[in-house]
C-alpha cells in the first residue's frame, strides 16, 4: 500500500495544512496590527518632538535654535532621526540638507502637522530604502519645522521576529510531516502484515491463518478476530464442500436409478402393469428423496440457528416420556427391549421439535443397528444444573476410530450400508446438539454405544 | 369439492389441477395474489390451496384478508420455505394446514381432503360410528359389535382421527402430525407398527376388515375395501 493512501498519512497532512494556513493567518494579522501600531508610536513621538522643539523655538529665538537643530540632526542620524528648519520656499536655514529632497509641494497647514511617507535611503549605515516619515509643521508665517523619522530599526525588529517565527512554523509543519510519515509507516507494517495475512488467506481458500503480532495491542486483538473468523469460514467451505460432494453422490445415484428405470422401460411397448410397477417404484424413490431433502433441510435450519422465538421451556422427561411410547412398539417389533425410567422433571429451554427430532433419530438408530434380543435403554438425570441424556444400545457400537466420523454428514460406516438409511441422522443430532449449547459424545456401551447429550443450564422448578 | 388454486408456478399448477381433477374436483386456478384474492373473495369455493410466495400479493396476506372478511373457507398453504416458526406464523394467521415444498402429490390431496370434512364437522360429537365400530368419546370406550375394545391413550387418539375422517386416505405425515403433534419424518416404518396394532385389535376376529393401508399414500378407515 503507498503511504499517500494511509489514514494516518493523510492525517498528519491534513494537521500540517490547517496548522500552517491558522499559523501564516496569525502571522499576517500580527504583522498589519504591529506596523499600524509602528506608524502610531511614530507619530506621538514625532508630535511630541513637534511640541517639544516649538517651545524651544518661542524661547530662545531663531540663532540657538538653529544650532538647536543643527545639533539634535547631528546625533539624531544615529537614532534615525532628522531635523531641518526651512523657509516658505523649502530653502534650508537649519539641519539636514539630505532630508530638503524629500520634500514635497504640499502646502503646510497653518496649524498642526503635515504627514508624509517617502521611500529613500536617508540613513548613513543602510543602503536599503526604507520608509521615512516626515512631520512638518510652521513655526512661524515664514518658518516651517521638519522632523522625520526612518522605521527602520522597528521594522528590522518586527522582520527578526517574523522570520523567527516563521521558522518555528515550518519546522513544526516539517516535523508534523516527519511524525505523520513515521506513524504510517508504522501502522502501515501492522496494517500490512494483517493484508498479506489475508491474502495468503485467500489464496489457501482460508486454510492459513495470519501470524498474530507478538505486542498486545489492537492490532493483535484484530488479528486474533480475523483469525477466529477466517477458522469459521474455512469450516463452513469445508462443511460445504462436504455437503456438495455428499448430495452429489447420495442424490445423484437414487435420481439415475428413477431416471435409468424409467428410460428403460419407454425403450419398447409394455402392458400396463409393468407400467404400474415401474411407475410406483419411481414414486417409491421419490419418497426416499424427498425424505433426504427434508433431513438436509432440518439440519440447514439447525445449524443456521432456528429463531429464538420458537424456543421455549421443554419438559425433556416428558418428550422422551413420549417418545418412548412412541418407540415401544417399534422396539418390541424388532425383538429389541427398551429400557425408560422416567426421573423427575427436567427443563430445558430449546426447540422442542428439533430436540424430538434428534432423540427420534438416536432412537431409530440404535432400533436398526441393534440386533434381537438387544437392549436400548433411555437415560436422564439431572446434575449441577447439566441434564444428561443419554440412548444406549447393545448393537455393534462404534470403534474409536470411526466415532469422528459417524458425525459427518451422509457418512455411513461400511456394515450399515446395507440398511436403510441416508446417513443424516447423527449429523443432525450434532447440529441440534450445538444449537442448545449441548456436548455430544459417543460412548463404549459394552457391549453397545452409547450417545450421550449433556445440555447445560437447566431450569430449576423455582425459575418457572 | 370446489376448490381454488392460487399458484404462480403454473407447471407445478397444472399437475395439481389434474390431479385433483381425476380425484373428483373442480378446480379454479389464479396465477397470482391479486387475482387469487379477488376469486376467494367470492366465496364460492370449498377449500383453498394458496401458495406462500405469490407474485402482487403473498400468500400469507390472502388468508389474511379472507378471514377479516369472515370468509372461513379451509386453507391449506404451500410453502417452500419449510422453517418451523412458517409453519406456525401460517396458521398464526387463519391458515388450516401447511405443507412444505417439495412434496408428494398423494399428501396433498390427503390433506385436501380432510380439510373439507373438518369444514362440515359431524352433528354428535360425543359418539363416533363406522360400520359396527363404535367410539364414545365421554366415557373414552371403543367397542365393535358390542365388544369391547382395549385401547392404550395414544391408540385411542389414533383411532379417533382416522373416525373422524373416515372414508378418507390419510397420510403418515398427517397422523405424526395430528395424533403424536411431531413435525418430522421418522426413517423408520413406526408408524406402520402403530397401525398394525391397532388393526390388530380391531380387525382381528372381526370378518370385515376396516383398517386399510393405501399404497404409496397413507391409509383409509372405511366400510369398503
Amino acid at each position: 500500500m503507498k503511504l499517500i493512501n494511509t489514514t494516518v498519512f493523510r492525517m498528519a497532512l491534513r494537521f500540517a495544512a490547517v496548522f500552517a494556513t491558522l499559523s501564516v493567518g496569525a502571522l499576517l494579522s500580527v504583522y498589519f496590527i504591529t506596523l499600524l501600531e509602528m506608524k502610531e508610536q511614530t507619530d506621538r513621538e514625532l508630535k511630541y518632538e513637534m511640541a517639544d522643539l516649538q517651545a524651544n523655538f518661542l524661547q530662545q529665538g531663531i540663532e540657538s535654535f538653529s544650532s538647536l537643530i543643527n545639533q539634535r540632526d547631528q546625533y539624531g542620524q544615529f537614532l534615525h532621526h532628522f531635523y531641518a528648519v526651512v523657509d516658505n520656499n523649502n530653502k534650508l536655514l537649519a539641519g539636514n540638507q539630505v532630508l530638503l529632497e524629500h520634500l514635497s509641494d504640499k502646502p503646510v497647514p497653518r496649524e498642526g502637522m503635515l504627514l508624509e511617507d517617502v521611500r529613500t535611503h536617508i540613513d548613513m549605515d543602510d543602503d536599503d530604502d526604507n520608509m521615512l516619515r516626515i512631520a512638518r509643521q510652521k513655526l512661524s508665517s515664514d518658518l516651517q519645522l521638519v522632523v522625520a523619522q526612518t522605521q527602520k530599526s522597528r521594522a528590522e525588529l518586527l522582520e527578526h521576529t517574523l522570520s523567527a517565527v516563521l521558522m518555528v512554523v515550518l519546522v513544526t509543519i516539517l516535523l508534523s510531516l516527519a511524525f505523520g510519515v513515521y506513524m504510517s509507516k508504522k501502522v502501515l507494517s501492522h496494517i500490512n502484515l494483517i493484508d498479506q495475512g489475508l491474502q495468503d488467506a485467500i489464496n489457501s481458500d482460508f486454510r492459513k491463518a495470519i501470524s498474530v503480532p507478538d505486542q498486545e495491542d489492537e492490532f493483535q486483538a484484530l488479528t486474533l478476530k480475523l483469525n477466529l473468523m477466517l477458522a469459521r469460514i474455512s469450516d463452513l467451505i469445508t462443511g460445504m464442500r462436504h455437503v456438495t460432494d455428499n448430495v452429489a453422490h447420495d442424490l445423484r445415484s437414487p435420481l439415475t436409478r428413477i431416471r435409468n428405470r424409467l428410460e428403460v422401460t419407454l425403450l419398447q411397448p409394455r402392458t400396463e402393469n409393468e407400467y404400474r410397477e415401474v411407475m410406483s417404484k419411481a414414486v417409491n424413490d421419490c419418497g426416499d428423496l424427498l425424505k433426504t431433502f427434508n433431513a438436509l433441510l432440518s439440519i440447514a435450519q439447525a445449524e443456521a440457528g432456528v429463531k429464538r422465538h420458537d424456543w421455549n421451556n421443554v419438559n425433556l422427561t416428558t418428550l422422551l416420556d413420549e417418545l418412548a411410547e412412541f418407540y415401544y412398539a417399534l422396539a418390541e417389533e424388532n425383538q429389541l427391549t427398551l429400557h425408560w425410567q422416567k426421573p423427575e422433571k427436567v427443563i430445558i429451554t430449546g426447540n422442542q421439535q428439533l430436540l424430538a427430532q434428534t432423540v427420534s433419530n438416536l432412537l431409530e438408530n440404535a432400533i436398526k443397528y441393534t440386533p434381537a434380543k438387544g437392549k436400548i435403554e433411555i437415560r436422564l438425570r439431572e446434575e449441577n444444573k447439566i441434564a444428561q441424556l443419554s440412548i444406549c444400545d447393545t448393537g455393534p457400537g462404534v470403534a474409536d476410530e470411526d466415532k469422528p466420523r459417524v458425525l459427518q454428514r451422509f457418512q455411513r460406516l461400511d456394515n450399515a450400508r446395507t440398511s436403510p438409511g441416508n446417513g443424516l441422522g447423527l449429523s443432525l443430532v450434532q447440529a441440534v446438539a450445538k444449537l442448545h449449547n449441548a456436548s455430544l459424545e459417543l460412548s463404549d456401551n459394552r457391549p453397545g454405544l452409547c450417545v450421550n447429550l449433556n445440555f447445560p443450564d437447566v431450569i430449576t422448578n423455582t425459575e418457572q | 369439492m370446489h376448490i381454488l388454486l392460487i399458484e404462480d408456478d403454473r407447471e407445478a399448477a397444472s399437475y395439481v389441477i389434474k390431479g385433483l381433477t381425476e380425484s373428483g374436483h373442480l378446480v379454479n386456478h389464479a396465477a397470482d395474489g391479486k387475482e387469487g384474492l379477488g376469486q376467494a373473495l367470492t366465496g364460492e369455493y370449498d377449500i383453498m390451496i394458496i401458495d406462500r410466495m405469490l407474485p402482487e400479493r403473498d400468500g400469507l396476506s390472502i388468508v389474511a384478508a379472507l378471514r377479516a372478511a369472515n370468509i372461513t373457507t379451509p386453507v391449506l398453504i404451500l410453502s417452500a420455505l419449510g422453517e418451523v416458526d412458517d409453519r406456525v406464523e401460517g396458521l398464526r394467521v387463519g391458515g388450516d394446514d401447511y405443507l412444505t415444498k417439495p412434496y408428494a402429490f398423494s399428501e396433498l390431496l390427503a390433506r385436501v381432503e380432510a380439510l373439507t370434512r373438518r369444514s362440515h364437522p359431524e352433528q354428535s360429537n360425543n359418539k363416533l360410528n363406522l360400520a359396527d365400530l363404535e367410539m364414545d368419546l365421554l366415557k373414552h370406550k371403543v367397542t365393535r359389535a358390542g365388544k369391547n375394545i382395549n385401547l392404550q391413550p395414544r391408540e385411542f387418539r389414533l383411532l379417533e382421527y382416522l373416525m373422524r375422517h373416515a372414508g378418507q386416505v390419510v397420510s403418515r405425515t398427517m397422523l405424526l402430525e395430528q395424533v403424536w403433534e411431531y413435525n418430522f419424518d421418522p426413517q423408520t416404518n413406526v408408524i406402520d407398527v402403530h397401525i398394525s396394532r391397532l388393526r390388530n385389535k380391531i380387525d382381528k376376529g372381526f370378518d370385515k376388515a376396516l383398517l386399510h393401508t393405501i399404497r404409496g399414500a397413507g391409509y383409509s378407515l372405511s366400510e369398503t375395501d
